[in-house]
């Protein structure tokens, strides 16, 4: 038997830990950029507010009904993550973390699932203060429907081997975990609208048609476990990090300063994994829904030559390349950089010169900024006082447990 | 709307700031005597927090708890997972705030209670009004900040 165990309206129920007058309150948390909805309590639901929704058009329902807004808060959501993975795996040891909010548990053969479930909701509402909600079923296919029922049945959903069929009969087959829009298209057209329907298809015809990605999935629709619990994360083969700024910028330093900020997090996330990339790419884009801007956008890419995880060389080439693509007079909204070809830290080919790094460095670097803060030490042209490129996050709640200046206040 | 990418070669190599070519830890030179008896060494993590998973930090605002050893700017530690009794100095959440009270519940007598005469305990009528948020389980406090 598997659980599915994710955390109800998660960053909302984030916010509402550590303020408490939002609780019953119809309440929002918008995107990076304060763009759009990204998470809605159950009162704002109710008020139709749409996931995604982009803040401009809701504004008049959120005057009209006292919406309480929040910007996205990475650091606290990140924590309250750790605290609900950890509350979980104490209560029950085989669990895949599946996303932010979200872990299936493998629970073998254990009989009494109903209480199991109810005594690790109570636990994870206890401590850690979200309201989180529990599917259990024979696959994970099935756990990930169960859950979806559990929200509307107090939040514990059992589904027995004798209710799937009739479950499954009234559930449309774009609903199921793994079925894009695409694929529901296409089965849709061949006739098969329910999940029961797709259970029940010849498996031949299924092969024919899909990959065999959906064969799986009419596995354990059936209830045959065929995806097991995956352990182990997966090393990931390009890292990304790009932002749309808050405000365009147009002078080359602040695109410098915005890029090295970029690089630096990039470097971190390889050195993380213990990869080294060969290849750095880096983009520069003017707002393409501008009507005024004068549209721009360049792209350039390095091979190294020897694959590096390194702050600075990394940093030295981001540099050069942007001199390389730079033009003045364009007001730039977005930059970003992708590091790929990446290739294991342990494995270097090394050049003919063997020129050396200093993994060191950067591994002191990375500690002290652990302990002390991510900004702690960082290259010195991030050091500014008002960069302009930076986000626009004007409903940030604090970082409650994570600064030591912004714990909350007990009277 | 042209996006060009175009692939240059970094042949020459960017100048970059030098660095320190030693790398090694220093080693002692002699075997210790105590090389065989050393121990972890005391870590406050340790003493301090249980459940690290379901403990937070708080800061004290005023002197409702003076009585208690608790004063203003106090960092509290509060452990989500213990179960709260009579007797334990709780954080509980009353109103939309977060109050430091201690717990007074005697069959019915239900009360957050204040260690400073000049505070009035807060009497609790009905127990589903009343969320703990966690026990207090230690309390620090610096005397001189770095």
């Amino acid at each position: 038997m598997f659980a599915l165990v994710d955390a109800n309206n998660f960053y909302v129920s984030c916010e509402r830990v550590f303020q408490p007058q939002l609780q019953n309150q119809p309440t929002i948390v918008l995107s990076n950029n304060d763009g759009c909805a990204i998470a809605r309590s159950n009162e704002a639901k109710a008020l139709g507010i749409a996931m995604g929704a982009p803040l401009h058009q809701i504004q008049d329902a959120v005057r009209q009904h006292n919406i309480h807004i929040r910007s996205a808060n990475f650091s606290l959501y990140g924590d309250m993550s750790h605290r609900l993975m950890y509350c979980i795996e104490s209560f029950s040891p085989n669990i895949e973390v599946y996303s932010i909010d979200e872990a299936f548990v493998n629970i073998g053969h254990y009989q009494h699932t109903h209480q199991w479930s109810q005594q690790l909701r109570n636990r994870l509402l206890k401590w850690t203060g979200l309201p989180c909600s529990v599917g259990v079923a024979r696959t994970k296919v099935l756990a990930k429907l169960a859950n979806t029922m559990a929200k509307k049945n107090a939040g514990v959903y059992v589904l027995e081997p004798a209710q799937e069929s009739d479950i499954l009969s009234r559930t449309e087959v774009g609903k199921i975990w793994g079925i894009g829009r695409r694929n529901t298209i296409r089965l849709q057209q061949m006739g098969i609208y329910t999940a029961h329907q797709l259970a029940q298809t010849h498996p031949r015809t299924l092969r024919s048609h899909f990959s065999v990605v959906m064969a799986r999935i009419q596995d354990e629709l059936n209830g045959h476990s065929v995806l097991t619990l995956e352990q182990a994360k997966e090393k990931r083969q390009q890292i990304m990090v790009s932002r749309s700024f808050g405000s365009t910028v147009s002078n080359k330093q602040d695109l410098h300063q915005a890029l090295v900020k970029f690089i630096n997090e990039g470097a971190r996330k390889l050195r993380r994994q213990n990869s080294e990339a060969r290849i750095l790419h880096i983009t520069i884009n003017t707002n393409p829904y501008s009507n005024t801007d004068q549209q721009y956008n360049r792209s350039a890419s390095c091979q190294l030559p020897i694959a590096s995880n390194n702050t600075a060389e990394l940093t030295a080439y981001t540099i050069q390349l942007l001199d390389k693509i730079y033009k003045p007079n364009h007001q730039y909204k977005r930059a970003g950089i992708v590091l790929t070809d990446l290739h294991q830290s342990d494995h270097k080919q090394t050049d003919f010169f063997g020129l050396a790094k200093t993994p060191a460095l950067d591994m002191v670097k990375d500690q002290i900024n652990q302990r002390y803060g991510r900004t702690t030490l960082q290259p010195a042209t991030l050091i500014a006082q008002h960069q302009k490129w930076q986000m626009r996050r004007e409903h940030l709640s604090l970082q409650y447990t994570t600064n030591w200046a912004h714990i909350p206040i007990v009277m | 709307m042209k996006n060009v990418v175009a692939i240059y070669s970094c042949s020459d190599a960017p100048s970059i700031a030098e660095r320190p070519i030693y790398t090694a830890k220093i080693a002692a030179g002699f075997p210790s005597p105590a090389e065989d008896h050393i121990d972890a060494t005391l870590d406050l993590n340790e003493y301090l927090i249980h459940h690290p998973a379901a403990t937070y930090f708080v800061r004290v605002s005023g002197d409702s708890m003076i009585n208690a050893g608790i004063v203003n700017n106090d960092v509290l530690i509060v452990d989500r997972s213990l179960d709260p009794k009579h007797g334990d100095i709780v954080v509980a959440e009353l109103m939309g705030e977060f109050t430091v009270k201690r717990l007074h519940h005697r069959g019915q007598e239900l009360m957050l209670c204040p260690e400073n005469e000049l505070y009035q305990p807060i009497v609790i009528r009905q127990p589903e009004q009343l969320h703990i948020v966690g026990v207090v389980t230690g309390v620090v406090r610096k005397f001189k900040s770095s």
